[in-house]
């Protein structure tokens, strides 16, 4: 027994749209992959921006207080920024006068080579080390760029993310509070 | 017509089945991480809010001080443990609870949380109250007198953004005595050059001869440089009054000095200085460290405090590195003697230069110079004799009620520093007052 014209057509329809609810179950499926990664990408980006925006935030604004690296990124920006701290494993550190008794530096700097941006801590100095800042610890990951530039008392900071099938830019402003 | 066999059947099912079986992990994994960076992100957004809303508490918290607090004081005895209000943070709703106790000298700790849904965020701030004297370049409680043909006051404008501010002001007239005295004022920025200066009401201005209210003045009309003029009231209780522990206190504490000390005691025979550590000094014991200094460029580092009338001889080029020489009685820098004061990063809130006690006069001989970061203050005259200069990077206060100050064909150099009013030792006594944040830190 064979099968009639009527039902090799009808099952070869079926099999199309089998075979298209598999492609489009496919692709919906690498869509949202992207979109996963994408969000998954935006929130560490923002809980990194978050880590650099809360150490600058209580950092000083005199401007001696602020060093940036001397490779200009063009348009005045800097690819990595030092400003004091008042910081210490014990929590922020105040002086006899109520100040911030600042007793170090931190640095955020772009690593070209591991894409990421690192955090370097320099505790009980007067001075920050010249560039370049090496060690610490990495606070943003696939990063394609990392710049801060000041705007008048304020530092303006960008970072491009760059994942797979993925590019994303974050760009924020801080005001540093402390005198 | 298909017709299908026993065995055949149900073929239909295990195909629904198998693709329920691909799509139901895959639907369910992808609606429970969306679910989850939207829990994250929403978290994210309202932590940021919360912080928003803190900062709001801190700010509002020294509106308070300032003015008029919630319990209807208005002389910043405002303490409240739990205060709390509702605000708006973009479009949530959320509200700030704020913590306020003393701190050391004059100072006051606030604690604000922004609260957003579960989320919350602190923020720690010492804020100083602050004496409003404290707003200007130069503030003296009396007379204020410009003598001189050669005299000079000049007066630069460094605040923060560049906020215009009252420059000069005296508690009862200012003289500027020959026309060809100068004021030169430095403008910040953009600014317009307009010389703010305070005065009680009824005004007296004085220069050469002329009388008036000042508000109708223009410096210029006598030839007097000083750009245009504008002329505000004030009150004499702007005028701070001096932290009798504050000052001694560090001194005493300081041990810097302890091997100079060491020496000057070696050398004038005085076994009480050689062995003394702090640098809280009498006036002889000071007087042997500087006749053991004679002839050199000195230092000393930190707080000084002498309790008698304090000489800085002419043959000491004396510089006093991170802390600040204060003296009972008054100070008299010898005829063409030199004084420095510098302060680093972490002393820039110590004052600069101290004369203790009513009347107790800051004097610049005849040719010398005195250079100070830092405040200024004088409990009497200041008195800047021929051709002598005075520079300063921060503020000069001269208390005298009568006679505060007379730049007699002298140099006074002001470049106003925003951070004087959180100058430790000066505490405000009523009247106009500012409330000025030290710190501001998260709480974690």
């Amino acid at each position: 027994m064979g099968f009639s014209l009527i039902e090799l057509q009808v099952a070869l329809v079926v099999a199309a749209l089998v075979a298209l609810a598999i492609f489009g179950l496919f692709r919906a499926g690498l869509v949202l992959y992207q979109r996963r990664v994408q969000t998954i990408a935006a929130g560490d980006a923002a809980i990194a921006l978050e880590v650099i925006v809360r150490t600058l935030r209580e950092s000083s604004h005199d401007p001696g207080s602020v060093r940036f690296s001397p490779e200009d990124q063009g348009d005045g920006g800097y690819g990595a920024v030092a400003v004091r701290s008042a910081r210490a494993a014990d929590g922020f550190s105040l002086g006899e006068e109520g100040q911030p008794a600042w007793t170090g530096w931190a640095a955020f700097v772009y690593d070209a080579r591991l894409r990421a941006v690192r955090l370097v801590m320099f505790p009980g100095v007067d001075e920050v080390p010249a560039p370049p800042w090496d060690g610490g610890r990495v606070v943003a990951r696939q990063v394609k760029s990392f710049t801060v530039r000041r705007e008048a008392d304020r530092l303006a900071i960008t970072m491009v993310l760059e994942g797979r099938q993925t590019t994303l830019a974050l760009r924020t402003v801080v005001w540093p509070r402390n005198r | 017509m298909m017709v299908l066999r026993r065995g055949e059947q149900g073929q239909t099912l295990l195909l629904l089945l198998i693709i329920a079986a691909i799509l139901v992990p895959l639907g369910t994994g992808f609606v429970s991480s969306m679910f989850l960076q939207q829990r994250l992100a929403t978290e994210r957004y309202r932590a940021g809010a919360a912080l928003y809303l803190a900062e709001a508490g801190i700010e509002k918290t020294l509106s308070y001080l300032e003015g008029e607090a919630p319990d209807g004081s208005r002389d910043a005895s405002w303490r409240p443990r739990g205060y709390s209000e509702e605000l708006r943070a973009g479009a949530l709703r959320g509200r700030f609870i704020v913590d306020v106790a003393d701190d050391r000298e004059g100072r006051v700790s606030i604690v604000s949380w922004g609260e957003v849904g579960r989320s919350r965020r602190g923020i720690r701030s010492v804020a100083k109250i602050a004496p409003g004297a404290l707003d200007y370049a130069l503030f003296a409680g009396g007379l204020l007198a410009i003598e001189g043909d050669q005299a000079l006051l000049s007066l630069e404008e460094v605040r923060d953004r560049c906020v215009p501010g009252i420059m000069v002001a005296s508690n009862t007239e200012i003289w500027f005595r020959t026309p060809g005295s100068q004021v030169k004022f430095l403008p910040c920025g953009q600014n317009q050059p307009v010389l703010r200066v305070g005065l009680p009401d009824p005004l007296r201005l004085t220069v050469g001869d002329t009388h008036g209210a000042a508000r109708f003045l223009g410096l210029r009309t006598f030839g007097v440089h000083a750009g245009d003029l504008e002329v505000v009231t004030i009150a004499a209780e702007m005028l701070p009054v001096l932290d009798g522990q504050a000052l001694p206190g560090r001194a005493k504490r300081n041990e810097a000095n302890a091997a100079l000390n060491h020496a000057a005691g070696e050398a004038a025979d005085r076994p009480q200085l050689r062995d003394k550590r702090d640098s809280l000094y009498t006036a002889e014991e000071f007087g042997l460290v500087m006749r053991h200094l004679r002839g050199k460029s000195a230092f000393m580092l930190g707080p000084v405090y002498v309790t008698g009338r304090t000489i800085v001889p002419a043959d000491v080029l004396l510089t006093i590195a991170d802390g600040f020489l204060a003296a009972e009685g008054g100070l008299t820098v010898e005829a063409g003697g030199r004084l420095t004061v510098r302060h680093g990063l972490n002393a820039r809130l110590l004052p600069g230069v101290v004369t203790v006690g009513a009347g107790a006069p800051l004097i610049v001989g005849e040719g010398a110079s005195v250079d100070v970061e830092g405040v200024v203050f004088a409990g009497g005259l200041v008195d800047l004799r021929e051709a002598s200069s005075l520079h300063i990077q921060g503020a000069v206060i001269a208390a005298a009620p009568e006679f505060s100050l007379r730049a007699n064909n002298a140099t006074l150099s002001i470049r106003y520093n925003p951070i004087a009013p959180g100058t430790v030792g000066l505490l405000a006594r009523g009247g106009r007052r500012r409330i000025f944040s030290l710190t501001w830190h998260e709480v974690r």
